[in-house]
């Protein structure tokens, strides 16, 4: 995602959510959810496939 | 002032079972170390004077009646502030958790460690909320390291692993979710354990990340983390993820030794993101168990981001009331973030939970070869409060999240782990950690039990200096 792309996601989704957010909050906002992203992506990245379901109860 | 000697778990019940000392007596020393020891660290968010007397009391009439006496009998402690104690506001870290009534009852652990006869001294300070590695609260103040005053205690039980390291009691409670007792553990320089998923109850304590939030021990030998954790276990409706597992104790089998133990290190991923000063405590470890042989968790990396993906998703979604309402109370090192994770699209986060599946049975897998893996604990020892970065590989990291690196692909998948303290002369403490199959904690608190025997571990009360002394 481009910035620009992360700023038009992050004020869509957050008022999907009615989540306020203030011009003082926007800038680390944005920053946290850069870094939330680049964290995520190779785990989106990760190639699985139906099978691989959710443990529905969790037993380690 | 000098503060008096402060006992371990065990010498603290066989003193006051043996009428060598009553409860009440140890009771007002531990009430004296944290009043002198205190002002230097700020471990304690509150001190329960009225019921630790209260409940040393009872545990001395228990004795003058001629009746038996339960296994912690007398044995001071303290637990992290999102433990519900009766007659407490759970803080949890946190302003806006001040405005709640204070509990009406006991948390499940707490009320096994009163009926095991231990006297509850205090709450203790943590990050807000438990999402952090630092210990470093705005509301609060840091706590800080009692090797080093100008350090961190690590976090988010920072206040938990402290007050055991300086002494001020000999056992305390907190929680780990992505590392929040091996971090500290590690920092501090004490024994913490991180039980397996669904080991012990979490009914009563404020949650973070129901997928992978534990409970679980501190203390400053092997055998006292065991006979804590011991009394803790045992089933609670209050729980949903608590396992239907019967009590399996694991004090009775320290003594064992580490005979037929297949030991390996985690190489890889747990080698690549620590410095030389980890990796020699992980070495000085791996060399007294002769653990030569290497496995590689597939994957790690990428489980340690599924890990951070699900908490952000889990932990801001949980506050997203008071987001709404009043995110100028959230602690401002951690509001932003919060924030951003509560908008992180829903496909990111059933990603990581199915990845999650994949990489436990991968891990499953390994452990048909071996019974123990070693692993630092943390990258680096404690770093000065308010650091931004640390240094790793020659890159500056980030160091609020990475000093969870080699933690939080662990507690992902919910194995049990003895964090080891090592301690170098003129160095600051740093931990390893014995990480063992699902539900074998007994096996990870043997090998912590051997190494201490050996010399190559172990916990010694710090008396916490007023000056940073590492630079």
């Amino acid at each position: 995602m481009t910035s620009d792309e992360i700023e038009a996601y992050v004020r869509a989704a957050a008022a999907a959510l009615e989540l306020p957010i203030t011009a003082e909050q926007m800038p680390g906002v944005l920053a946290n959810f850069a870094r939330l992203a680049a964290v995520a992506a190779p785990v989106n990245a990760f190639d699985l496939g139906p099978a691989d379901e959710a443990a529905p109860v969790w037993r380690p | 002032m000098s503060a008096p000697h402060c006992p371990g778990v065990a010498e603290a019940a066989a003193a006051v079972r043996a009428g060598a000392v009553s409860a009440a007596a140890l009771a007002e020393a531990a009430l004296a170390r944290v009043a002198a020891a205190d002002p230097a660290v700020n471990a304690f968010t509150a001190v329960t004077r009225e019921r630790a007397l209260a409940e040393a009391a009872a545990v001395d009439a228990m004795r003058a009646a001629g009746r038996p006496l339960p296994p912690l009998a007398g044995v001071p402690y303290a637990v992290k502030n999102l433990f519900d104690v009766a007659d407490l506001t759970t803080l949890a870290g946190s302003r806006i958790n001040r405005d709640l009534a204070p509990a009406a009852r006991d948390c499940t652990l707490v009320q096994r460690m009163r009926a095991a006869g231990a006297v509850l001294v205090g709450a203790l300070n943590m990050d807000e909320y438990a999402f952090g590695f630092t210990t470093e609260n705005s509301h609060d103040g840091p706590t800080r390291n009692p090797h080093d005053p100008g350090r961190i205690a690590g976090g988010s039980s920072g206040g938990s692993a402290a007050a055991v390291a300086a002494g001020m009691v000999a056992a305390a409670l907190g929680t780990d979710t992505n590392g929040s007792i091996r971090v500290p553990a590690s920092l501090c320089g004490v024994f913490g354990l991180k039980p397996t998923y669904g080991r012990l109850s979490r009914a009563g304590t404020y949650p973070f990340v129901g997928s992978f939030d534990h409970v679980g021990p501190f203390a400053r030998s092997a055998a006292d983390l065991a006979a804590v954790y011991d009394v803790l276990q045992g089933p609670d409706d209050g729980d949903p993820a608590l396992a239907p597992r019967a009590v399996e104790p694991a004090g009775a089998a320290l003594a064992d030794g580490i005979g037929g133990l297949r030991i390996a290190v985690a190489g890889g991923y747990f080698e690549d993101n620590a410095t030389p000063a980890a990796l020699a405590a992980r070495d000085r470890v791996a060399a007294a168990l002769d653990a030569s042989t290497r496995v590689i968790l597939p994957e790690a990396a990428r489980a340690r981001a599924a890990a951070f993906v699900i908490t952000a998703v889990e932990g801001s979604q949980l506050h997203l009331a008071d987001l709404r309402r009043r995110a100028g109370d959230f602690d401002p090192l951690i509001r932003d973030r919060f924030l951003a994770n509560a908008l992180a699209p829903a496909a990111w986060y059933a990603q990581a939970q199915r990845f999650r599946r994949w990489f436990h049975a991968q891990v499953l897998a390994l452990f048909a070869s071996v019974d123990i893996v070693l692993a630092p604990a943390t990258p680096v020892a404690a770093t000065p409060i308010g650091a931004e970065t640390f240094e790793l590989n020659g890159t500056a990291v980030p160091a609020r999240p990475s000093m969870g690196l080699l933690t939080q692909p662990l507690s992902f998948i919910g194995l049990p782990i003895v964090a080891v303290p090592v301690h170098r002369p003129g160095e600051l403490p740093i931990g390893v950690q014995v990480i063992a199959r699902p539900w074998r904690e007994a096996d990870a608190l043997r090998v912590a039990a051997w190494l201490e025997a050996q010399g190559v571990v172990q916990s010694p009360v710090v008396h916490p200096r007023s000056e940073s002394r590492h630079a």
